[in-house]
């Protein structure tokens, strides 16, 4: 008898053995490459982000912007720029701040130069401003944040009417350094000033510029390990000591600008949750559906994601480079524009935070229109995006395209719910271009609005919306349900009826459905656990090959999940699906986990044998196996939401495997239940010490591996 | 006892075919490398004229090494010296921007002791010049004797003009320093810095760079004749640029002007400019040709730490680079006068003339290979974008509504689609896409139909063995690995997952009867040729095929005897050597690199082969703004350029690489396709075959006229304007038309 199971163990082992190597090289099988067939003939392409995955996959879209104009200031005939810090639109002029040469250049929206200033009076004085980074106008005058000199100058007319420095406030630290950069002023009169470097957030102004207090600080998010950390310091260090160690400061803010709904919209250096827009109380107010939720941004990366981009230029040395957000604008349809002043970027967002469009390019490289070197700001003007560039000391007029114009239409309509309004403009959008996202979901939202389910269906699935694909599917499945109600009912009220007199009657007449007593002890451990595992290990009822088959089962249940699952509740890509990492995932798993349990038992002086951790283990499986087809069945049936059916029935069935293994511990090694809660977290750092050791031979093999062709390498090439 | 044997077994195995590998590398090779030699005596010619015919005048000044050419109709003289500077007599100081004036050569070398490149200009560093007559001309040769490189340059007189060759065969060098480029005279082809100058470089279309230096800093240019070497480019793309698809340059220097032709040796080229130089005031444009091929090499030791070699070439690349310089006249002097003078040239060598255009050249996309899950396990499959049947829908439908002429390029119908699989897809069509009963069908209905129809196949680009197509025998790079073309989107700035080898030169130049077979097999009466016309790559495994040499040969040889069987040809891009032999250029250039530095595109490529071969603008549906896209094309009388599929799964539209899908859907886009090939109509009726004479520009409004007085005027703008051909609509144009016929 062991001899069979071995060599059938044998068979079986280098069956699994010859389909993981087969399973392995398709995995890794060369991808052909294709041809390409790109959209564009810019130096830069434009793209957006796909919402769904979750790792925001960059899609090249049609241009929703086109470079118009590149100028120097030769081409104005005043000379070259020198720091081109910041320009304003105001009304039907663009006003630029070349602060190297102190002074402002005033275009009109033919782009044509009607005036310049280079100082202003004050008394008998001329007061120039050069190291000055920002303008700000409205009818009151034009003001100039003057950053070198720590003040900021009230014009009119060419004669400064005030001058504001560093208010007298005991709210403002001693060590706050004044050096204005940015001031916008809201609807009701309040101005906003932004220091360079401030983490204390925006100083606010009245209308006379007195001070108010500060607004906008961006809060240190502290963990519940940095506060424990803390505490152990605060214990064991002196005051002077823990006064003097480093404290973790806010990210300063680098640009605001007021939107068309007035609120104040920020940027600030981190790498996520870089764009917020305040409420009245100083919270960030944006949100972005993800799945069935709106959710704060606080965490959103709302550039390019280092993990999906990887960079490879010179500068970046094969490594990453991050990006950095160094001005916005926001025009008067409710979209802003952010400048990625790393990667020479314009990012296009809705007040959703739906990106629209990405384009512009030049990575500290940007040799060629449309490209940059530091971009350093943007301004919307009679339409246009102007960005310029501190370094090239160009200015780049980006001008949007009929494609973009019909894009921007379509998408101010859904962001107003003006679903069906929208459904034309999408409807081009969709024809003229395939890859737009937004497209799709503008699309299935309007047929809901229309009661054309079916086809809402297919647009949101193709458009990875979940939020609108529940919605129809409901419909649809009422109206399915409505119109067979009583077929329905026939079927299940038979189908119940069948099953409870099945089993009053198989109860009465002891019937035992499953004869064979192996298969039987196998499938019904997880409801009679006690007995069924006393079975395995006293009266030798455990069967490799049927714990190897719910094993597959429930590698293959795993699978299904991923493949076939119900779109409502998972999007999976299936471009990047790897089959070999769910294999780790769940068989990888197990057996990590019989090996550490036999591992530790044997410390422990446990009873179970190899054999018989591996049959129990795998019993143990079987809720785990009934709720994965009961997923991929019951998720194409049940809709989905922002708080899963599923998540009851999951947590259940985890819990369950859990305790099962767990007694599976106390029948087979014959422990205590207190004793089996020890070997169980014993077998969990069993299973990571497994792990390690794993992790560290093949990274020496890897190294070994390098090593050699690094020698071959060199000897060959000597 | 046993397993300790048996290891040390192993390890003196490994060991010992390391060693023979090493050995190997170290074997003697047959070298075209000639070693320098100093003459003992230095004999040159005396300063005066060396040679001379009815037009021109060559003259040698051996105090200042000079060459001198003059035309002896106008009285225009050129130099290698700025001729202004020249007759000033000014005594530059040894700065480097005086040196790079009064030199005729600038050469790169590697100092291979010390693993460096390093510079060489022949006015400060050239330790003697020798110059002899030649027939019809002088060779004079520079002994950089410092480093013992020697390289001798030949001038010899033409009717027009005169062409200037670098003698490579006999660059003379050391074991320690090798050239790797030279530039040839950069100073010749130079103006005055003055707003009226200017510099013509072949950046895509035709871009021009004005030598004003109000205030603006020098300016640089340097763009490779026909691209990159696709086997051997670096990795880390961050914009798109053009190709530079012709291998001329010129420049207009107050009434003269002087054309460039690279004449042999072209795919070597890059064309340099330096324009708006302020100390001396002088700009140029010349050629700089790569002599050695180089790769980089990343090696790692054992912490990971990368270090990075640059690999030059051994051997030199076996070509013979030239330059035609052409003396223009007064009259011809601009852009207008060197396109027209670089199309007789062309003609003059067998380009056809009067060569009308059709309304519309549709690229029709077969289809993709996708990944997909059989349980989890991933397997490639071919997903169908366009079906054969599918394309003669959309061919009858289009074709229907506009009532136009059609000419059909079908790609990705093979086996692997657009994917790359076997070498030209193994010659095959797809059954998944109709089969060849299918492509019959569609070739008998266009046929009918009076479209012209061709079946694309990949010639370069391949990733699986067939026939003697395999990739253990595909091109080499510099470094003796095989070549890999990897595709670089700049969206994501990433490779794709895979890359494609490349078909080793050789099998190339010799592939024609695989074509001819291929046509005669599926019954094509036109064969489709992207990439062999669109890109050029070197293959390190002959010096005839280094730094992309010899590629204009071999395509020409292709296309010369497919063309001879009747069979028709269609390229993409279209680099001059291929446009000058195909019948049809689908996505001819229609802008330039956009590098700050050029100031004004022009539609120099549309000025040399419009009416010699049919030629369309760049994608419509595609691009970034459709409108400006038309316009480019109906001013320079191309057909217009449409990519068509039929659906595409999403999958596919996400693809990167291939974005342009999602955007070619007949059903979105037919009809605007359809309108405005009914706008370009009656245009392309009254141009028929004729070339363009005339191109100029005034802020949004251009103006083209042809050879048969057709005069086209587009609006650019997004307001009317009123011309002298009456209103123009904003983003329109308007012709009037000319004399009947051409």
């Amino acid at each position: 008898m062991k001899k069979t199971n071995f060599s059938f163990i044998s068979a079986v082992a280098k069956l699994c053995s010859v389909a993981l190597i087969v399973a392995l090289i398709l995995a890794v099988a060369v991808v052909p490459a294709s041809a390409a067939e790109t959209l564009s003939n810019s130096p830069y392409a434009t793209y957006t982000y796909w919402d769904g995955y979750g790792s925001k996959p960059a899609v090249e879209i049609k241009a929703t912007h086109e470079v118009v104009h590149v100028f120097e200031g030769n081409d104005f005939g005043v000379g070259e720029f020198a720091e081109m810090q910041h320009t304003f639109a105001y009304k039907d002029n663009l006003y630029i701040l070349d602060s190297g040469n102190s002074r402002i250049i005033i275009l009109d929206k033919d782009y044509k130069v009607v005036g310049q200033i280079n100082s202003f009076k004050y008394g008998e004085e001329d007061i120039t401003f050069k190291g000055a980074k920002g303008l700000y106008m409205d009818e009151s005058g034009l003001y100039v944040a003057d950053t070198t000199n720590k003040r900021v100058l009230c014009t009119n007319d060419g004669v400064v009417t005030k001058i504001i420095e560093r208010p007298d406030d005991p709210a403002i630290p001693a060590t706050y350094d004044f050096a204005p950069i940015r001031l916008v002023k809201d609807s009701s009169g309040y101005y906003y000033l932004l220091c360079e470097g401030s983490y204390y957030g925006m100083m606010v102004f009245s209308e006379e510029f007195e001070f108010f207090g500060f607004f906008g600080a961006d809060s240190v998010q502290a963990s519940f390990a940095d506060a424990i950390s803390e505490f152990i310091k605060g214990l064991f260090e002196t005051e002077t000591k823990h006064a003097a160690s480093m404290k973790q400061l806010p990210y300063s803010l680098i640009d605001i600008c007021i939107d068309s709904e007035g609120f104040i919209v920020a940027i600030n250096s981190q790498t996520s949750g870089q764009i917020k827009r305040y409420g009245l109380v100083g919270t960030n107010t944006l949100k972005k559906t993800s799945g069935y939720q709106a959710a704060s941004t606080d965490s959103y990366n709302f550039a390019d994601s280092p993990a999906v981009f990887p960079d490879r230029t010179a500068a970046a040395k094969q490594g990453y480079l991050y990006s950095k957000l160094t001005s916005i604008v926001a025009d008067e349809n409710g979209y802003y524009y952010a400048l990625d002043g790393a990667h020479g970027k314009i990012i296009m967002l809705d007040t959703k935070c739906n990106t629209l469009s990405i384009f512009g390019n030049g990575r500290g490289e940007g040799k060629q229109d449309g490209t940059f070197i530091t971009p350093s700001s943007l301004s919307i003007f009679n339409g246009d995006i102007v960005a310029t560039d501190f370094i090239t000391n160009k200015i780049t007029v980006f001008r949007v395209t009929d494609y973009g114009k019909t894009y921007m239409t379509a998408n101010s309509y859904t962001v107003n719910s003006d679903y069906i309004e929208a459904k034309p403009y999408w409807e081009q959008i969709n024809a003229l271009d395939k890859n737009n996202q937004l497209a799709y979901r503008g699309l299935a939202k309007a047929a809901l609005k229309e009661g054309n389910y079916d086809l809402a269906l297919e647009y949101a699935e193709m458009g990875m919306d979940q939020k609108t694909y529940a919605l129809a599917f409901a419909e649809v499945r009422n109206e399915f349900i409505a119109n067979n109600f009583w077929w329905i009912s026939i079927i299940a009220l038979g189908i119940i009826g069948v099953l409870v007199a099945f089993l009053i009657v198989s109860k009465r007449k002891s019937i035992v459905v499953i004869k064979a007593d192996k298969l039987r002890i196998a499938l019904t451990a997880f409801y009679h656990p006690f007995d069924n595992l006393n079975a395995v290990k006293y009266k030798n009822m455990g069967s490799i090959p049927i714990a190897t088959v719910l094993l597959a089962l429930y590698y293959v249940s795993s699978i299904l999940i991923k493949l076939k699952g119900g779109f409502m509740f998972g999007i999976v890509d299936l471009s990047s699906f790897n089959a070999i990492l769910t294999l780790f995932g769940t068989t990888g798993v197990v057996v990590v986990w019989v090996v550490a349990n036999w591992l530790v038992s044997i410390l422990f002086e446990g009873k179970g044998k190899m054999k018989e951790i591996y049959c129990a283990t795998c019993y143990c499986l079987v809720p785990m196996i009934i709720y994965n087809f009961a997923y991929v069945v019951l998720s194409h049936v049940l809709i989905g939401g922002a708080s899963s059916p599923f998540a009851l029935f999951s947590t259940v069935c985890y819990v369950l495997t859990a305790l099962l293994l767990l007694l599976s511990i106390m029948v087979i090694h014959d422990f205590t239940f207190f004793k089996s809660i020890f070997i169980a977290l014993a077998i969990i750092l069993g299973m990571a010490i497994v792990v390690f050791v794993l992790f560290v031979i093949l990274t020496l093999w890897q190294d070994l591996l390098a090593f050699v062709i690094g020698l071959f390498n060199e000897v060959t090439f000597r | 006892m046993k397993i300790k044997n048996s290891l040390l077994r192993i390890v003196t195995i490994v060991l010992a075919m390391l060693l023979l590998v090493s050995c190997g590398a170290n074997e003697v090779a047959v070298t075209n490398v000639k070693a320098y030699n100093l003459p003992e005596a230095i004999r040159s010619v005396k300063s005066g004229v060396v040679a001379e015919n009815d037009a021109i005048e060559l003259s040698w000044d051996i105090e200042k090494s000079c060459v001198i050419i003059k035309n002896k109709q106008t009285g225009a003289v050129w130099s290698t010296i700025p001729y202004e500077f020249y007759q000033s007599g000014e005594k530059p100081n040894g700065s480097y921007a005086a040196n790079g004036l009064l030199s005729a050569l600038k050469v790169k070398y590697t100092d291979r002791k010390k693993y460096i490149e390093a510079d060489l200009n022949s006015n400060a560093d050239a330790t003697y010049v020798m110059a002899s007559k030649v027939k019809n001309g002088i060779r004079v040769t520079y002994y950089f004797d410092k480093v013992q490189i020697s390289i001798p340059i030949i001038y010899a007189l033409e009717d027009d003009g005169f062409t200037c060759y670098i003698d490579s065969a006999n660059i003379g060098e050391s074991d320690r320093n090798r050239v790797t480029k030279v530039s040839l005279l950069p100073m010749m082809a130079s103006a005055k810095n003055d707003a009226n100058n200017y510099i013509f470089v072949p950046s895509g279309s035709g871009s021009l760079m004005y030598t004003d230096e109000g205030g603006r800093a020098t300016r640089f240019y340097s763009e490779e004749v026909y691209g990159d070497d696709m086997g051997n480019r670096g990795t880390t793309m961050i914009t798109e640029t053009q190709t530079t698809r012709l291998p001329v340059f010129g420049v207009k220097n107050g009434n003269n002007g002087l054309l460039g032709i690279i004449t042999s040796g072209a795919e070597t080229a890059e064309i340099e400019a330096s324009v708006g130089e302020e100390r001396y005031g002088y700009s140029g444009v010349y050629a700089t040709f790569n002599i050695r091929g180089k790769a980089s090499l990343n090696i790692k030791d054992i912490n990971g730490t990368a270090a990075t070699s640059t690999i030059y070439s051994e051997q030199k690349a076996a070509v013979t680079p030239a330059v035609r310089y052409v003396l223009l006249s007064p009259e011809k002097s601009d852009y207008n006068g060197m396109a027209e003078y670089y199309r007789s040239y062309l003609v003059s060598k067998g380009m056809k003339e009067n060569v009308g255009v059709v309304d519309a050249m549709v690229t029709m996309l077969g289809g993709v290979e996708v990944r997909r899950l059989a349980l989890g396990v991933p397997y490639y499959t071919l997903s169908e974008v366009t079906t054969l049947e599918d394309a003669k829908n959309i061919l009858a439908d289009f074709s229907e509504k506009t009532g136009g002429k059609i000419a059909v390029n079908l790609k990705g119908f093979g086996n692997s689609g657009l994917s790359n699989g076997k070498y030209a897809g193994g010659f095959s069509v797809s059954n998944k896409l109709g089969g060849k009963k299918a492509l019959t069908s569609l070739l008998d209905w266009c046929k009918e139909a009076d479209i012209d129809a061709f079946y694309n196949f990949e010639t370069i680009l391949f990733n699986k063995n067939y026939k003697n197509y395999k990739t253990s025998e595909a091109a080499k790079t510099p470094n003796d690995v095989r070549s890999k073309y990897t595709e670089y989107t700049i969206v994501t700035r990433k490779n794709e997952a895979s890359s494609a080898y490349m078909v080793n030169r050789y099998a190339l130049a010799t592939s024609t009867d695989d074509w001819l077979d291929a046509a005669e097999k599926l019954g094509l009466s036109g064969i489709g040729f992207a990439s062999l016309t669109d890109i050029a790559y070197g293959d390190y495994e002959k010096p005839e095929y280094f730094c992309k040499a010899h590629m204009a040969d071999d395509v020409v040889g292709i296309l010369d005897a497919v063309s001879k069987k009747g069979i028709k040809t269609f390229g993409e891009g279209g680099n001059a050597y291929a446009a000058a032999k195909l019948d049809y250029v689908f996505g001819a250039p229609t802008e330039d690199s956009a590098f700050f530095e050029l100031d004004e595109t022009i539609p120099f490529y549309q000025m040399v082969f419009r009416g010699s071969t049919s030629l369309s603008g760049e994608v419509i549906n595609t691009s970034d703004n459709s409108k400006t896209e038309f316009l480019d094309s109906v001013l320079t009388g191309s057909s217009l350029a449409f990519i068509f599929a039929n659906d595409a799964e999403i999958q596919v539209l996400k693809t990167e690489g291939l974005s342009a899908i999602g955007s070619s859907i007949y059903s979105g886009i037919s009809d605007d396709a359809v309108e405005y090939v009914k706008a370009a109509q009656p245009l392309y009726k009254a141009l028929g075959g004729a070339s363009i004479k005339t191109y100029e520009r005034n802020g949004d409004i251009a103006k083209t006229t042809f050879s048969n007085g057709v005069t086209v005027i587009a609006n650019y703008s997004d307001k009317a304007v009123v011309t002298e051909l009456g209103s123009v609509e904003a983003k329109s144009f308007t012709f009037s038309s000319g004399k009947a016929g051409n």
